[in-house]
């Protein structure tokens, strides 16, 4: 039965041939393909970057490996923290470059703020705000991209955006992406490493990633790993427990945020085995078995991920070059 | 929807922007608009009235092709079409939607009636709208 061929169990990797296999890929990559002599990788304290610095060192050793660490203004308090214990843990130098004042001179919080205005006047100077994006669970509504502001005395208000002001705000906070990979390169340049970029596969499958920014890179070693399997080569390769333990952040927002209240909608595990049966062509009830969701529910995940497939291709489309016109 | 017009002298015809437009109110300064379509007195007075549901449809069709590039693209979207389904629209098309419906035709959207029913296709746009601006039922939700 269709039922059976589906559980949390497929996504489980041989661990150790995986890291073989990558660290393989990438010595190829890295030194016959892009002539390159090491790795520059943005830490961000999460399992991913730091599952990434990991395969890097192991890869390339760790004396051939350079973690940038790009805290800013907003930055979630641990950041920093976990990004060194991350480095730390896999032997990897660092070198920290504190983002906030390229941020100011480029205008990111003030446009940013200027355009939450437009859909919540309140919203002043002290306040701290994210974009949620509501969960597909249990509901058959659109989802809306909403404002959530939180005002120094703690009160929290709340406020469907217009495309414009949602626009405005993402293109705002995409220059923290940004900026962060324009110091990626600079150190790249500087020491003639690679860049290697950090999305998993629901990441990089979804357009998760700001275009120029986070999505950038010369290499990407773990956007075929589904999440579920990203954790396991961590915990395989020694990141610590405590950023393995971390619920995944987008980082982005002065409020913590979630990544399933920004984009994804459904806990990640879940999200795995609905896009893997949906790569394998296995039915919504499979879905629905192995998760645990209703089949309606699985079928709106279904459709939010062809949906964002379409959105992704403008994201993960290279410059295009008019050799026929 | 609300149309400001000035009349120049008593008598003349009201020029409604859109012929298929059909009049709910008239609040006269200055002149008054007669069932006739002509009017009594003159100065500047506006009007609220309704589109009818081929205008709301037209328009709609037309917000479509100006904003969203798949619908300009050889794309013939059937009244029934979702348009999430046909990628006309997206998470923040369906934002655009609501403030082109808001602004348009003066109504509010409530979150709750964000809802496919009300507005993932040409027909069930033009239903909802025609119910939001008819002051009848608000559609689904």
């Amino acid at each position: 039965m269709a039922q059976a061929e589906l559980s949390p169990d497929t996504l489980r990797l041989d661990a150790e041939r995986a890291v073989e296999e990558i660290s393989e890929r990438m010595r190829e990559v890295v030194y016959k393909d892009l002539r390159r002599r090491g790795a520059v990788i943005g830490l961000s304290g999460g399992v991913d970057s730091s599952l990434v610095a990991h395969l890097c060192a192991h890869a390339f050793g760790p004396e051939r490996v350079l973690g940038v660490l790009m805290p800013e203004g907003e930055s979630a308090p641990d950041t920093l923290d976990l990004s060194h214990v991350a480095a730390d843990a896999a032997g990897v130098e660092t070198v920290v470059e504190d983002i906030t004042h390229l941020l100011e001179a480029a205008g990111c919080y003030e446009r940013r703020d200027a355009a939450i205005r437009t859909v919540m006047p309140e919203y002043a100077e002290g306040w701290k705000a994210k974009i949620v994006l509501p969960s597909l669970l249990g509901n058959a509504r659109y989802s809306l991209f909403t404002v959530v502001a939180e005002s120094p005395e703690g009160e929290r208000r709340e406020a469907r955006l217009t495309a414009t002001a949602y626009r405005e705000v993402v293109a705002a906070t995409n220059f923290k992406q940004r900026v962060r990979k324009m110091l990626e390169y600079h150190h790249a340049d500087r020491l003639d490493y690679a860049v290697v970029g950090t999305p998993n596969r629901l990441e990089y499958d979804q357009g998760f990633f700001v275009k120029n920014g986070d999505g950038s890179a010369d290499v990407k070693p773990i956007a075929h790993l589904y999440k579920t399997q990203v954790y396991q080569l961590a915990e395989h390769m020694g990141v610590p427990a405590v950023i393995r333990e971390r619920p995944p952040t987008t980082d982005t927002y002065a409020l913590d945020q979630s990544q399933e209240e920004f984009y994804f909608s459904v806990p990640f595990d879940k999200l795995d085995l609905c896009l893997y049966a949906l790569n394998e062509g296995l039915p919504v009830e499979a879905a629905a078995a192995a998760t645990g969701l209703d089949a309606e529910v699985v079928e709106r995940v279904f459709e939010d991920i062809e949906r964002k497939r379409r959105a992704a291709e403008y994201l993960l489309a290279p410059p295009i070059l008019l050799t026929n016109a | 929807m609300t149309l400001t017009i000035r009349a120049l002298r008593t008598g003349g015809k009201a020029r409604i922007p859109n012929e298929s437009t059909k009049i709910l109110a008239e609040h006269a300064k200055g002149c008054l608009l007669l069932s006739d379509g002509r009017l009594a007195g003159s100065g500047d007075f506006s009007l609220s009235v309704m589109a009818s549901p081929d205008v709301i449809e037209q328009e709609v069709r037309q917000f479509l092709r100006d904003n969203f590039p798949l619908s300009a693209d050889g794309v013939t979207l059937d009244r029934e079409d979702s348009l999430i389904e046909v990628g006309v629209i997206d998470s923040t098309g369906v934002l655009e939607l609501i403030g082109f419906i808001e602004e348009r035709y003066e109504v509010e959207i409530a979150d709750e009636e964000v809802l496919p029913e009300n507005l993932d296709s040409i027909a069930n746009i033009t239903r909802f709208v025609g119910a939001k601006v008819g002051g009848g039922s608000n559609g689904a939700g």
